[in-house]
């Protein structure tokens, strides 16, 4: 359980973006609040090509994911 | 908003919302016995795969790793899963580490943490807030995710100085078991004060950052087999010409505790995670000039796919106290 002295990130959403594809969605409970936006591979890049990473935009309440060329987990986080 | 539930700490920030989850720890993943892949040249890594079901095939793990040896960079590589028995999924989580061979006792220990959907819990009575779909946000019979620190960090964009290269041979990548690329650059981040830090610490980090780098070691012989005048070979002249390319690929990680004044430090660094060497070779050789076998080439190694730094963007470390979940 929680102290109120305790800080946590609760997850506003949990998806996945595939390669090559691109995503934006607005949530509104993120107003006013600091927002982190947590990427991971879903398979290990691999050595022989370039594995690009998705970048990721914050905009007011609206996050945006587009720009990889691999699979990626994305969690939208707040407090 | 006219109806549902939100908590906030002393800091106005939210504990528990009904318009959100909250992350409750679904459990320790299972250690591999074996490392998936090892490498031990340049500092060295093991690649360690970590398996945990989750009861839906929905829901989304968040995994955090414990630093058993604080001189190593660790991160997360990939976390894949699959669906697994009639409604679960089983998900594989790929934890990187700098430095050799490693036994279990020496590995981390990963937290998962998931949304209340995935958790099973026990017990008869407690306090749940649900979202306005229906599903859990929070319930107090799982233990919820509690965190102490959040830092950005970022790499330095090269991994090694080349004033740290020894000159390796030319020939045929008859260096190849080399140290040259040993990374050697990080940038360091203050975590707070030494007494602030958490009993038992775990992270979570992205191994999103790669970089490749490579060095190209050239040789040119000329001999003359005769009389040499004044440049002029009179004789059977040859000429050989090696090129070999070494290379190293690293990913990101995050490691290497120090504590100074009072404060305790990260570096962000390069964990290198695969080698390599492309050669090439030309030689030619003639009697005056004008008789002889010719010119003939051959070439052999893995063609290094690149030679830059890709997705080196600030990325937030995430802390907490992997003993609430002991």
């Amino acid at each position: 359980m929680y102290s109120s002295s305790d800080v946590t990130w609760n997850q506003v959403a949990a998806f996945q973006v595939n390669a090559n594809a691109s995503i934006s969605t607005t949530y509104s409970v993120l107003q006013n609040r600091t927002v982190q936006v947590v990427q991971m591979f879903i398979d290990p890049p691999p050595t022989d090509r370039k594995a690009t990473a998705h970048t990721i935009s914050v905009s007011g309440t609206t996050v945006s994911v587009s720009g990889g060329n691999e699979n990626v987990l994305i969690l939208v986080l707040m407090r | 908003m006219s109806y549902g539930f939100l908590a906030l700490n002393d800091d106005n920030d939210v504990l528990i919302s009904s318009d959100t989850k909250n992350l409750h720890f679904a459990g320790k993943a299972t250690k591999p016995t074996t490392p998936l892949n090892t490498f031990t040249n340049h500092g060295g890594f093991v690649e360690l795969v970590y398996t945990i079901v989750l009861p839906n095939r929905v829901s989304i793990p968040v995994p955090y790793f414990t630093m058993p040896d604080p001189t190593k960079f660790f991160s997360i590589a990939g976390v894949k899963g699959v669906n697994s028995g009639t409604s679960d999924k089983t998900w594989s989580i790929t934890i990187l580490r700098s430095g050799g061979l490693t036994t279990t006792g020496s590995m981390p220990d990963v937290y998962v943490f998931v949304d209340p959907t995935a958790v099973s819990v026990s017990g008869a009575y407690g306090f749940q807030v649900f979202n306005s779909d229906g599903t859990v946000s929070f319930d107090s019979r799982a233990r919820p995710l509690a965190v102490s620190n959040a830092v950005s960090v970022v790499q330095p964009s090269n991994p090694v100085t080349s004033a740290s290269f020894a000159t390796l041979t030319a020939a045929q990548c008859g260096g190849i078991n080399n140290n040259n690329f040993t990374p050697t650059q990080t940038n360091s981040y203050s975590f707070g004060t030494t007494s602030s830090q958490p009993t038992k610490p775990m992270y979570h980090y992205n191994a999103l950052p790669q970089t490749q780098r490579e060095a190209t070691f050239y040789q040119y012989v000329e001999s003359c087999t005769g009389f040499d005048i004044y440049g002029f070979c009179l004789g059977y002249e040859s000429t050989l010409t090696n090129t070999s390319t070494y290379w190293a690929f690293y990913r990101g990680g995050i490691g290497s505790r120090t504590t100074s004044s009072g404060n305790t430090y990260f570096e962000a660094g390069w964990i290198p995670v695969v080698a390599g060497c492309y050669w090439s070779s030309t030689s030619s050789g003639d009697f005056l000039r004008v008789f002889g076998p010719g010119s003939s080439s051959s070439s052999g190694g893995a063609w290094p796919y690149s030679d830059e730094t890709i997705n080196l963007t600030a990325q937030t470390v995430i802390v907490a106290d992997a003993s609430r979940y002991d």
